[in-house]
């Protein structure tokens, strides 16, 4: 009885347990300041260490750039004492490379030559090599990165092997220091990955590609048969980018692929590269796309201007949704003349919604 | 001659001072947009070369503060890198002389530095 009176009256003073309370508080509210108060110092040291490296490595850097290979029958780039002794430390070789490909991303000719040439005399791919090896994929993103500006093109093999990884940014890095490294012959990794490549990436990899000459027109067309959609899709885009017309036959068949996805990225190549039988294939295949699909069918018929898509286009006007109709009439205007003739000689032009359909299209013409 | 240097990568900035410098031109850094500005006035350069992004104030701003000063037209070049076609067009709407791509060899910036102030 005495228990039960004891615990259930929450009135019941007890100074000594507040005491308590408040002396917890206190200990633990000086244990944070004084472990924030040490993080603050160590983060203030290392600033000031990085600071003091980097003042070192600037003039280091400033001698690569500047560098004449042969001068005073020099072959190396020289070193000062205190940057040899700083090597030592794995935080300052570190940071050499961060500015040594910071400087190479920045810099072209004799400067960023010299840049990589400084990288290989102090034998830094090692490092970045060991990070290929890291299981931290954000670590092994960075080594590959860093080994494919400073082209680092001896250890392909190993960045090769990454462009199927498992772990997708690591994969996207890999495949694009292999296109950066070896320009269209890069791609040869196309022919293995089983992984999907990302829209993203694929606009990496189309910009990496437009600075650099050798595409293979040949290796696009195997890679229109490839079972991975996505090397499919990108194949198309390489062709469509490249205006490569002499694929127009090995693309067509795509119309006919069981993924939308491919069969739109079809219909967009096939307006870059468009030939006599392209209007027929895709008239061909009209009915058996979905609404975006037929959409865009309906825009390039308009574009390719054929005198034969003008009835085709004339007799969707008729049929199907508003936005097919629209469509279409925008397309037939697109064609010219001989297409605002079949507008106007559509028997329900005036009415609606074919009045408001065609106003709408006109108007977005002339706008 | 007097050229201000306005840009936030270290390595480039030193690279493009140790260059000019060469030279023979008299330089001043800023290290961000609002440092650039502030030194327009003061330092009165014959010449800026800025980046395009830069924290606090971007190059364009640089270039719409100085075409707004009175008195001499001071030419412009722009550092952009590659796929900033769009603000280099806006750029040169706003007053810019010329510009160089990014990456690019000092040399070249050497030269057309020597040209735009011959010009």
């Amino acid at each position: 009885m005495r228990l039960v009176l004891l615990y259930s009256t929450p009135l019941v003073p007890r100074p000594h347990l507040l005491l308590i309370a408040m002396a917890v508080m206190v200990g633990a509210l000086l244990m944070i300041t004084i472990f924030i108060l040490i993080y603050l110092v160590l983060k203030r040291k290392r600033e000031r260490k990085l600071d003091e490296w980097r003042d070192q490595l600037s003039g280091t850097l400033q001698r690569a750039i500047f560098f004449e290979a042969g001068e005073n029958t020099q072959t190396a780039i020289p070193l000062t004492f205190r940057t040899l002794r700083g090597l030592k430390h794995p935080g300052f070789r570190q940071l050499l490379i961060d500015e040594l490909v910071r400087g190479k991303k920045s810099l072209t000719g004799t400067a960023a030559t010299n840049l990589v040439l400084l990288f290989n005399q102090l034998g830094l791919s090692r490092l970045s090599l060991q990070k290929l090896n890291n299981r931290r994929w954000h670590i092994k993103a960075r080594g590959i990165q860093e080994l494919a500006v400073m082209e680092q093109r001896q250890l392909v093999t190993r960045i090769y092997r990454l462009t199927n990884a498992h772990h997708e940014l690591v994969r996207m890095e890999a495949q694009s220091a292999i296109v950066q490294l070896y320009g269209f012959e890069g791609l040869r990794f196309l022919d293995i990955i089983d992984t999907p490549i990302s829209e993203w990436q694929q606009i990496t990899l189309l910009r990496l590609l437009a600075r650099m000459p050798g595409i293979q027109p040949e290796k696009i067309a195997n890679w229109l048969g490839s079972a991975n959609d996505s090397v499919r899709i990108f194949a198309l885009k390489l062709a469509a980018e490249h205006h490569l017309h002499q694929l127009h036959d090995q693309v067509t068949p795509c119309l006919h692929h069981p993924h939308p996805h491919v069969r739109m990225q079809t219909v967009r190549c096939l307006k870059e590269i468009y030939a006599d039988a392209t209007s027929g294939a895709m008239i061909q295949v009209y009915e058996t796309q979905d609404i975006p699909c037929r959409l865009a069918i309906l825009d390039i018929l308009g574009a390719i201007g054929a005198p034969d898509n003008g009835s085709f286009l004339s007799r969707q006007l008729a049929e199907g949704e508003d936005m097919l109709k629209l469509g279409a009439a925008r397309a037939l205007i697109q064609m010219g003349d001989p297409g605002l003739k079949h507008l106007d000689e559509f028997p329900l032009s005036g009415e609606y919604p074919w009045n408001e359909i065609f106003q709408q299209a006109k108007t977005e013409q002339t706008a | 001659m007097k050229i201000l240097i306005a840009e936030d990568e270290p390595i480039l900035i030193r690279t493009i001072e140790v260059r000019l410098k060469k030279d023979g031109y008299e330089l001043c850094l800023a290290s961000d947009g609002q440092q650039a500005i502030d030194k327009i006035v003061d330092f009165s350069p014959d010449m800026i070369i800025t980046d395009i992004m830069m924290p606090y104030a971007s190059g364009l701003e640089i270039i719409s503060y100085t075409r707004q000063q009175p008195g001499k037209r001071t030419p412009i070049i722009i550092l952009s890198s590659m796929g900033q076609e769009d603000v280099v067009l806006e750029a040169f709407k706003l007053g810019a002389d010329d510009y160089i791509t990014k990456p690019f060899s000092p040399n070249e910036l050497s030269v057309r530095v020597r040209r735009l102030l011959a010009s």
